[in-house]
């Protein structure tokens, strides 16, 4: 054979392959339309009956479309499953409790259990996520076991769904799986908001943590979830944390917190001996806490040469309103020409236009 | 009973609406994004429209300042459906106008609820 006839052979071939490709592609898309067609025709005869069992307000008229649903044909019941799991998350009252019911009826919770050991990555998480999402309590001991799952997602969607199930017992080891950075910061703080008052023993714990990302994500729910009791012990971090990161975070905690011990730490965390940031943190923390008695320090501070903490203690005068925003109108009259007065000027401005009116004051003293 | 327009974008959350409200003896126009909503609003003469916010193209929060905007549905009573973590837009959806808003996830029964109250509250 010589070249020219195996060019010629070579491109037979290659249009032959062209042409297997493009039948395979249009048969394969041909197939998969027909199978959405019959699944969403499947699917439409038996939707009104998970509607009416979502919708249903009491027992009697749940017990029909359940016990219809659960005796559904697999094939059937598998166009309707996506449906039935993410309405899951977007329903509350006997809406989730019947759904619940359903589910686990259906057997989803022993499949997604088992599911937690497959050898797929997205099987796992999958799997954690239906836990999570049925607040399966059996899932917890599982569930904390997929917290050092090799795959990043897994080990995102087990904290999740310890969050969900509302696992009190995980907080620690919930906790612990920041190590390293292994999961994000975020996810754990939201896992451990939603364990709430349960997660509290575990947060105190971790405030002694060698890791301080640990011990942020500590200081930062322990505000977060309201949890007064911990005032002291916050306000210790507040004082003597190695880390500035967490001691800002205390700041913010104690604002949210609002108990006095809260408010005579901050004060004192708005002195010259403190970090910049915690300082910064502090002066803002004190407009969240809202006490009147916060005032004149905060008044200083307006003169204070460093321009974030002069500048959140204007802002803080001006959410404190009444005695503060007097504060305010003696800084911009008595220190015109200041920056002390621009601050002022500026929170009193803010203060008008969050009252839904334009600033009655006159251009800034400086300009 | 009341016409209850209802524009969401989630066919899931949009089915279980219409189920529970027509379940309650009310009539049900369903779209699934905003800029539907605006001009159903002005065709069918609904008595009362819920708004999902978040919807592609015109959020919800926009819809209702249309609405409270234009003479002839500024009297609409309306509802918004928010999700938990967009609860600050809750704010934001009352200045826009919104007479009341629902938090997802949420009961049906609630929602039900919501809609006779806010019906007889702007039928007084």
């Amino acid at each position: 054979m010589n070249s020219a006839q195996l060019v010629s052979l070579s491109i037979a071939v290659l249009a032959v392959a062209v042409v297997l490709l493009g039948l395979v592609i249009i048969t394969g898309r041909a197939l998969n339309r027909h199978r959405e067609r019959r699944d969403a025709r499947l699917s439409a005869d038996v939707r009104p009956l998970l509607m009416e069992l979502i919708g249903g307000d009491n027992d009697e008229e749940l017990s029909e479309p359940l016990l219809l649903l659960a005796a559904l044909d697999e094939r059937v019941w598998r166009t309707l499953e996506p449906s039935a799991i993410s309405m899951l998350g977007k329903v509350s009252g006997n809406a989730r409790v019947a759904l619940v019911r359903l589910l686990e009826q259906r057997g989803l919770a022993r499949t997604a259990s088992r599911d937690l050991s497959g050898l797929g990555a997205v099987r796992r998480a999958v799997a954690a996520h239906v836990l999570g999402l049925l607040g399966h309590a059996e899932a917890a001991f599982p569930l904390v076991r997929m917290l050092s799952d090799r795959n990043p997602e897994v080990r995102a969607a087990a904290v999740r769904a310890l969050g969900q199930v509302g696992a009190a017992g995980a907080a620690g080891p919930i906790i612990s799986s920041m190590a390293g950075g292994r999961v994000p910061f975020q996810l754990v703080a939201q896992a451990l908001i939603r364990l709430g008052s349960g997660a509290r023993p575990a947060l105190v714990k971790a405030l002694s943590y060698d890791d301080p990302a640990q011990r942020a994500v500590a200081v930062e729910v322990l505000g977060l979830i309201g949890a007064v009791e911990t005032a002291k012990v916050l306000v210790r971090v507040l004082a003597g944390d190695a880390s500035t990161d967490v001691r800002v975070r205390a700041a913010r905690a104690l604002g949210r917190l609002g108990t006095p011990v809260c408010l005579d730490a901050l004060l004192h965390a708005t002195g010259p001996g403190h970090p910049h940031a915690v300082r910064v943190e502090a002066a803002a923390a004190l407009g969240d806490l809202g006490s009147p008695r916060a005032v004149p320090t905060l008044q200083e501070l307006l003169a204070d040469p460093r321009y974030q903490v002069a500048h959140n203690a204007a802002l803080s005068l001006a959410r404190l309103g009444g005695p503060a925003t007097a504060a305010l109108t003696e800084t911009l009259t008595e220190r015109a020409g200041t920056s002390a007065a621009d601050h002022a000027w500026e929170a009193l401005a803010i203060q008008d236009l969050q009252a839904g009116h334009m600033p009655r004051l006159p251009a800034s003293p400086s300009r | 009973m009341a016409t209850v327009l209802v524009a969401e974008d989630d066919a899931d959350i949009r089915d279980l609406i219409i189920f529970k409200l027509e379940q309650t003896g009310h009539t049900v126009i369903a779209v699934g994004d905003g800029l539907s909503a605006l001009k159903l609003a002005h065709e069918q003469s609904p008595e009362i429209v819920l708004l999902d916010v978040m919807m592609p193209g015109m959020s919800g929060i926009d819809v209702c300042r249309a609405l409270r905007q234009d003479p002839v549905t500024a009297g609409l009573p309306i509802i918004l459906l928010t999700a938990r973590a967009q609860e600050s837009d809750v704010e934001t959806g009352l200045t826009a106008g919104a007479d009341d808003y629902i938090v997802k996830p949420f009961s049906p029964r609630v929602l039900a609820d919501r809609v006779h109250s806010v019906l007889a509250r702007t039928r007084a």
